[in-house]
């Protein structure tokens, strides 16, 4: 059983009035700057938040892994989480699709509003939440099956009852896989290339037609050719879904993300627009980790 | 050897090189001046002949610069560093080739001692090396106050060369006999009004990889 239900006031931080409300963040700022998270950088408009994370914190046993994140992620854009190994960025990338409490004894409070609606509130199906929040892992682990069954599957289990060939067509060409694979659907994904599998398993989760894909470092068992084809796939997908990947390869973060959060110890230090986060950092502590200073 | 250990034993040399390249070019700067002040033709010539050092370590900088951005991939403040780099390298190869043209004035005064002393060029001199010293200094401190200082500097050395300017064409419309030595202090002018400029240049550059903010072309946008 877990034990995620549980929102213990009593465990509430201290340290949490540190992070200010927008983007929670722990350093004072460097230099005086327009920072914004909610706008639409060209339009200027609101953009509202596909995901809206609010005052979270995350526990594994007394260990306090998220320290009162508060971020929210905008819609049809590639956010990338960096920071440190153990900083939480897996944590808090698990948390956006309720994958925490499939792990004994952690527990959580704060919010995760996806579309404005709680993830974690008691009416909240969690196959559900995960079906609209698809996730792809760090190694490739397609189902020992044919390359169609893989992209099948999903959308069969949960009942799809329109056209599954078209679906996989869809799918596996919003993976940029198609023109690799058209011709050999029914041989095992296995025989497929690390970089081919890997591309799958994107095709799998976006059968299940999700709005939110989270990866969690999906390139880093890639060579740099397949690593460059998922990032592309990666580029395109964010027209049609909202991205969140964690990644300890800084240029994938500075190459493929239009935002990105760099989390430390638990906290998130400083969220911004990827370019002003690799040129201008506003943190210290962000310009120490990106020039590879600490961490 | 961790990478950032590299990066930083690179960017180390690559400030050493920048800071030869501020030497020399300041060294450069006092001998054309005093070449020019004193009508010393034979400095003047030590000046020309030393440009090609200068041009030369400009390339060596370059390729510092490539080499870094290539194989390191810096961000932030050194990336930041990376491009004032490149930028306060051309201001300071532009200096040089100032200073050489302002030895190739000197010989054009030779016949004129003393007119010199007449207009505003030796206080423009004292003004612009003073400038190029400071810039030296605030690259040497990371002192961004200092930095910012030298460019109100360069107002003053605009006036002062305005001020030439309207002198020395007067000069010229009533003794045509100096119509020639008028046009050699008028280049001579301008050259000290660009070399300010370019210290000017030199300042912002170090300012924005301080601060990183582009502090050129102010009113086009606001600093952040």
């Amino acid at each position: 059983m877990t034990d995620n239900s549980q929102t213990p006031d009593s465990r509430v931080d201290t340290d949490q009035s540190v992070p200010d409300a927008t983007n929670g963040t722990a350093d004072q700022p460097r230099r005086a700057a327009k920072v914004s998270n909610d706008a639409d950088a060209t339009t200027g408009e609101e953009v509202r938040p596909k995901l809206r994370i609010g005052d979270l914190n995350f526990w594994y046993g007394d260990t306090h892994a998220l320290k009162g994140i508060t971020m929210d992620i905008a819609p049809n854009e590639v956010t990338a989480l960096i920071g440190p190994s153990g900083c939480g960025k897996s944590t808090l990338l698990r948390c956006m699709n309720r994958m925490n409490e499939l792990i004994q004894g952690t527990t959580m409070d704060g919010q995760v509003m996806l579309d404005g609606q709680d993830i974690y509130e008691k009416e909240a199906d969690p196959v559900m939440v995960r079906r609209r929040v698809g996730m792809v892992f760090q190694k490739p682990n397609p189902f020992p099956k044919t390359i169609y069954k893989n992209v099948a599957w999903g959308a069969k289990i949960n009942g799809y009852t329109g056209d599954v060939e078209a679906l996989v067509e869809r799918s596996l060409r919003q993976a940029a896989l198609w023109d690799e694979v058209k011709d050999r659907l029914h041989t095992p994904a296995y025989d497929l290339s690390g970089g081919q599998q890997q591309r799958l398993c994107i095709a799998r989760t976006l059968a299940v037609e999700p709005d939110v894909v989270l990866m969690d470092e999906p390139a880093s068992a890639l060579d740099p050719i397949a690593t460059s084809k998922v990032e592309e796939t990666i580029t395109e997908l964010k027209k049609d879904y909202t991205i969140v990947i964690v990644t300890h390869n800084m240029q994938q973060a500075s190459r493929i993300s239009d935002r990105t959060a760099f989390l430390y110890m638990g906290r998130l230090i400083e969220m911004n627009r990827t370019d002003q986060l690799f040129t201008r950092p506003q943190k210290d502590r962000t310009e120490a980790y990106v020039t590879g200073r600490f961490g | 050897m961790s990478n950032r250990t590299q990066l930083d034993r690179e960017l180390a040399s690559l400030r050493s090189l920048i800071i030869e390249m501020a030497g020399r070019v300041d060294e450069q700067f006092a001998d054309a001046m005093n070449a020019l002040l004193n009508v010393d033709t034979d400095l003047a010539d030590t000046v020309i002949e030393r440009d090609d050092a200068i041009d030369e370590l400009e390339m060596q900088i370059d390729d510092q610069c490539e080499r870094i951005l290539a194989l390191h991939a810096p961000v932030a403040v050194d990336l930041r560093m990376l491009i004032m780099a490149v930028k306060i390298n051309t201001d300071f190869e532009r200096i040089g080739d100032h200073c050489r043209n302002l030895s190739r004035n000197t010989e054009y005064l030779v016949e004129w001692p003393g007119l010199i002393e007449e207009t505003h060029i030796p206080e423009m001199a004292d003004m612009s090396r003073c400038m190029l010293r400071e810039v030296e200094v605030a690259f040497l401190d990371q002192d961004r106050l200092k930095a910012r200082k030298v460019i109100a500097r360069d107002l003053q050395v605009n006036r002062m060369h305005a001020d030439n300017f309207s002198m020395l064409v007067n000069m010229s419309k009533s003794d045509g006999e100096r119509a020639e030595v008028v046009a050699h202090l008028l280049t001579a002018s301008k050259g000290l009004e660009r070399i300010s400029d370019h210290a000017k240049n030199v300042a912002k550059s170090i300012v924005f990889m301080i601060e990183g903010n582009d502090i050129r072309h102010s009113g086009l946008r606001s600093e952040s």
